[in-house]
């Protein structure tokens, strides 16, 4: 029943988001000049529209989209002509991918350091995380990825000699893998897919290249990770449960995650499934410092142009991504806690 | 004799060692506004197989003193005086290990508030088994038997399809009772229950309370019951304690207490619930007294009706006027 309920809540949402979406993209510019340039004349400019479909009343319009979306058809960007399905294949994994490796940060600093500062609210490492936090949310993204690329790639450089310019620790910004050829594409990820190729050297290299980006988004995106695990955690200890469990003479690990990590996780899930999806849409700041080939940058260059297919395009797409990973995580919930299951 | 129960052999020998012994014994947390200070000073003997009741208004320390019997203080709490003995041990100065294993096997504890002293995630059977896990070597095979039979002793027809149930598809007496499982569980030599019928109505209170001190000595342990409820506690247990401002201001059996208390709270205590008259109950004028102070002198005189002169100027005396009837009070026996 919840699963059901979830579903249709989850489909609610997807349509609200096209319907939405749609309006927004059409009252707020037209493709048209974008795609001819302004030095033409209103009879092509007029002749441009009509064969768009932009002379359409706004129902048709609509009804012409969705039916096209209903088969899967995201449409062509009105400038390129590229279908919209192409360029956000293209682009998706690469934000995806550092989204991903974002997450893996998070959860290697955000998540422990506020299961710590859940458990000793006084010790030292939770007034580290609480420093990382606040110093985290304060900085902007595309500061702090600008700070990382002119400590660790600019000034190493710049070393005068005896000492000779040091090999740089980290690449240059340049994008995914800074001019080596990509590896056949499977997954998207350049990682994965450099791994299934067997070239163990490239996927290292496009990890590294990974490391500076993902670092600036999770050291930014991270704190609210740290913070609703630090109250969960300390939420989850002070309940009567954990007293009693410690009464039956159960160790401390045991007691710890066996109750209180497992009491915790619910609204830690569901958190960094939203941190991942508003990531994926969000990262376009770090994307144009590290010059990373995103999904975040092709929606930019979308809405300038109101190149209505493409960014309807990216907003489905997210949208769906965002649904996929609810759904998920409702899934894990679901496994987890009895009382949803009733 | 129950499966699995270790409980204390009662013998000529050992009935008459305490069990169970606080002296003195003071707690005090620091919150943001202050430290308070909810026990100060409090004396309680348990023998072996003996049922104890603890009868007090809220914030007299009642929960806070069965804490202390567990070294389970609430964060910024400690015990900052006095002794509590395990045996004639001192459980202060047990190390994490010791202590761990001196918690459920030796003492358990039942809790106020049955359903949210379950953990919502893990099924019943789950909960049980791993109490029984903790506090036995050897136990692999035996303990979902163990859970199975421990529930039926607690009167549950069905063992079988409670043990698959989460505590959120129990009502409260149900959970309690599991929560009595639990404790049982551990093979206690003394089980600690804080109010462990306050929030049950009135038919489903009284047969936990019989199902609870009937399981209880068929497995010769202790109880240390407490209350607000004079009633519930009366109908539990041999000895009665009465707690006032963190101490246990008078300590008797039963019959004493009920007919013949010498403390002035405890006689109004009684006043107050003696139902049989017919008049409307009534309540002991004054307020109860805020913990955030320390009392070095009777914290009840303000309330006392039969306050004197010493009682502002000198410190608490310890009557002990025999048969473990036990007064603090300047009043001492024998009065009116």
């Amino acid at each position: 029943m919840f699963l059901v309920n979830r579903v249709a809540i989850l489909a609610v949402v997807l349509f609200a988001v096209v319907v939405i979406g749609f309006a927004i993209t059409r009252s707020t510019g037209t493709p048209l000049y974008a795609s001819l340039g302004v030095a033409v004349s209103e009879e092509i400019i007029q002749q441009r529209a009509e064969e768009m479909g932009l002379n359409d009343p706004i129902v048709v319009q609509f009804w012409t989209y969705f039916t096209a979306l209903a088969r899967g058809d995201l449409g062509s960007s009105r400038i390129s002509y590229i279908p919209v399905a192409e360029d956000i294949a293209l682009k998706l994994p690469a934000t995806a991918e550092m989204v991903f490796f974002t997450l893996v940060f998070s959860f290697v600093w955000a998540i422990p350091l506020g299961v710590r500062a859940g458990l000793r609210p006084e010790g030292k490492l939770a007034k580290l995380g609480e420093g990382m936090a606040q110093f985290g949310v304060s900085v902007p993204a595309f500061w702090l990825g600008l700070l990382f690329v002119f400590l660790l790639y600019f000034l190493p450089q710049r070393i005068p000699e005896p000492l000779g310019p040091l090999p740089s620790l980290f690449p240059p910004p340049l994008g995914r893998l800074g001019g080596a050829t990509p590896p056949d594409m499977v997954t998207g990820f350049y990682t994965v897919d450099a791994l299934l190729a067997g070239d163990i050297r490239l996927a290292w290299q496009s990890l590294w290249h990974l490391i500076l980006p993902a670092l600036t988004l999770s050291l930014t995106s991270g704190p609210p990770l740290f913070r609703v695990t630090r109250s969960a955690v300390s939420e989850a200890l002070s309940s009567p449960f954990v007293e009693a469990a410690y009464s039956y003479g159960l160790g401390r690990r045991t007691v710890l995650i066996r109750d209180v990590l497992r009491n915790a996780s619910p609204p830690v899930l569901n958190l960094a499934a939203m941190t991942f999806g508003y990531l994926i849409g969000g990262g376009v700041l770090v994307e144009v410092v590290f010059s990373w080939p995103g999904i975040g940058s092709y929606a930019v260059w979308a809405m300038n142009n109101s190149d209505y297919d493409a960014v309807l395009g990216v907003v489905i797409v997210a949208a769906v991504i965002y649904v996929i990973l609810y759904f998920i995580v409702d899934l894990i919930q679901f496994a987890m806690d009895p009382r949803l299951r009733d | 004799m129950p499966v699995g129960t270790e409980g204390v052999s009662i013998n000529s020998d050992t009935a008459n060692e305490t069990l169970l012994s606080l002296s003195g014994v003071e707690v005090t947390i620091n919150t943001i506004s202050g430290p308070v200070h909810p026990l100060q000073g409090v004396d309680l003997d348990v023998f072996p197989g003996e049922t104890v009741g603890l009868v007090g208004e809220s914030g007299s320390g009642k929960s806070m003193t069965l804490r202390s019997i567990l070294r389970l203080m609430p964060p910024g709490g400690a015990i900052t005086g006095g002794a509590v003995k395990w045996l004639g041990n001192s459980v202060l100065n047990l190390d994490a290990d010791e202590l761990q294993s001196y918690r459920g096997s030796q003492v358990a504890m039942i809790y106020q508030n049955p359903v949210s002293a379950l953990d919502p995630m893990l099924s019943v059977e789950r909960q049980i088994v791993d109490a029984f896990k903790a506090n036995r070597e050897n136990s692999d095979g035996v303990a979902e038997e163990y859970a199975r039979d421990v529930l039926r002793d607690l009167e549950f027809g069905n063992p079988d399809v409670i043990l698959k149930r989460y505590p959120h598809q129990l009502s409260g007496g149900m959970a309690q009772r599991v929560n009595i499982a639990l404790a049982l569980a551990c093979g206690p030599s003394l089980i600690l229950a804080d109010e462990p019928t306050t929030g049950l109505d009135m038919t489903t209170q009284i047969r936990v309370l019989d199902l609870l001190e009937r399981q209880v000595s068929a497995r010769n342990a202790a109880l240390l019951f407490i209350s607000h409820d004079l009633r519930a506690v009366s109908r539990v247990a041999r000895n009665i304690g009465i707690m006032y401002a963190g101490q246990v201001v008078e300590f008797g059996p039963r019959e004493r207490i009920l007919t013949n208390p010498s403390h002035p709270y405890a006689r109004a205590l009684l006043e107050c619930m003696n139902l049989r008259t017919g008049e409307r109950p009534r309540s002991i004028p004054g307020l109860v007294p805020q913990m955030t102070e320390e009392y070095n002198l009777c914290a009840f005189r303000n309330r006392c009706s039969s306050r004197m002169a010493v009682c502002d100027e000198q410190p608490l005396p310890v009557h002990n006027l025999g048969e473990r009837h036990r007064l603090l009070c300047h009043l001492g026996p024998g009065h009116d």
